[in-house]
């Protein structure tokens, strides 16, 4: 069961990221809005994600080091924001999909 | 910091290229310093080791980061990995073992622990030189069309080909360095040009198994087939592969004609394979 709801969330997670972070933010802090919205993912995959998505260019960075302790500040790019369109789209195209499956429409 | 915070960075960022350090461990320390803050003041208890076991194994962190597989034979060359192995490994090495045996039994010496030695090498070289062409031949992403699939033979029988040609290469390889001192001096002083050539051309019948068909690489690989032949050619219309006097005359004799016409018949395959390649594509 844990292992279907690992792959079924894998790709939403890409999605949820450049939705919030159309605000830029900041790593834990990221992590910590992505709980409360309801994307539980661990650390270990958003980081690194957070790299890949920026070396693709979906993301931007910046580093912050006005407060005490420095962070790199990620904001979803144009390319970005472009892709979360096509994604969500996708997103909820499955879902009518599913809808229809179930018997629902 | 703490000493595990170091201890877990260093652990990450020394898995990671060398460019991407320095950001990944800034990076990372705030994080990491963010997650344990955030629960000393939540009142959750705990602190780093929570906190760094929810980070979980510095390796796996490092291969997100570093976007690589922890692997070093991937699964689309894996089965054509095991089988090869397999197969030189039985082929090979009981005919080296056996070779070297009568070798040395023929010239009064002990052979037993000769021959286990020659199996024992025999075996960790197969080991040693399969695992790091399939590794580099995994390192390279692959990208894969219908219209690759490769018309009759199949592919199967082509790799059923291609682990003939290694087996008998690393037997011949195997032979030539065991019997050595029975060549002749002028046969020595090429013979590393001439396995290094060998050798070659193995590599580039893998080169033409895995990778895409390439004029460069077709003619490459003939160029060292010739090379091959032509330096056996030489050797053995001058009479010189086996040392004088070690065997009989007549049966020295008989070896240089036969590979003559061995050096002959490569030639020709040459040729025939290259016009077969040329009008298939």
């Amino acid at each position: 069961m844990a292992t279907h709801l690992q792959e079924l969330r894998r790709g939403t997670v890409v999605l949820a990221c450049l939705l919030v972070l159309r605000e830029a933010n900041y790593g834990y802090a990221l992590l910590e809005v992505l709980e409360r919205r309801g994307f539980a993912v661990d650390a270990n995959t958003l980081y690194p994600l957070l790299r890949r998505l920026e070396k693709q260019g979906l993301l931007v960075s910046e580093w912050n080091t006005d407060e005490s302790r420095p962070r790199k500040f990620y904001r979803t790019s144009e390319a970005g924001g472009v892709m979360a369109g096509e994604l969500a789209r996708d997103w909820v195209g499955l879902d009518l999909a599913f809808r229809g499956l179930k018997g629902e429409l | 910091m703490s000493a595990l915070v170091d201890r877990y960075v260093e652990a990450v960022v020394t898995r990671v290229p060398k460019g991407q350090r320095v950001d990944i461990e800034r990076e990372l320390r705030a994080s990491i310093a963010d997650a344990v803050e955030m629960r000393v003041e939540g009142g959750e208890g705990g602190g780093e080791v929570e906190v760094l076991t929810e980070f979980g194994d510095p390796v796996r962190l490092a291969a997100g980061y570093a976007d690589r597989p922890l692997r070093l034979i991937g699964p689309e060359v894996y089965l054509d990995y095991t089988r090869l192995l397999t197969a030189l490994v039985v082929t090979v090495v009981p005919g080296v073992a056996v070779a070297v045996g009568l070798m040395r039994a023929l010239s009064d010496k002990t052979f037993v622990v000769e021959s286990l030695t020659a199996a024992l090498h025999t075996t960790v070289h197969i080991g040693f030189w399969t695992t790091l062409v399939f590794a580099l031949i995994s390192c390279k992403p692959r990208s894969w069309a219908p219209e690759k699939l490769p018309a009759k033979p199949t592919r199967r029988a082509r790799y059923t080909e291609l682990v003939t040609q290694t087996a008998i290469t690393v037997w011949f390889v195997a032979f030539l360095l065991y019997a050595r001192e029975w060549l002749d001096p002028r046969f020595n002083s090429v013979l590393y040009l001439f396995m290094a050539l060998v050798i070659a051309t193995l590599g580039f019948s893998f080169a033409a198994h895995y990778a895409r068909w390439s004029i460069p690489l077709a003619v490459a690989r003939a160029a060292t087939e010739v090379a091959c032949s032509t330096i056996l050619l030489w050797l053995a219309s001058t009479d010189h592969v086996v040392k004088a006097g070690v065997w009989e005359p007549d049966l020295v004799n008989a070896v240089h004609t036969g590979l003559t016409i061995l050096a002959c018949v490569s030639y020709l395959h040459t040729v025939i394979e290259g016009v077969k390649a040329a009008q298939q594509r």
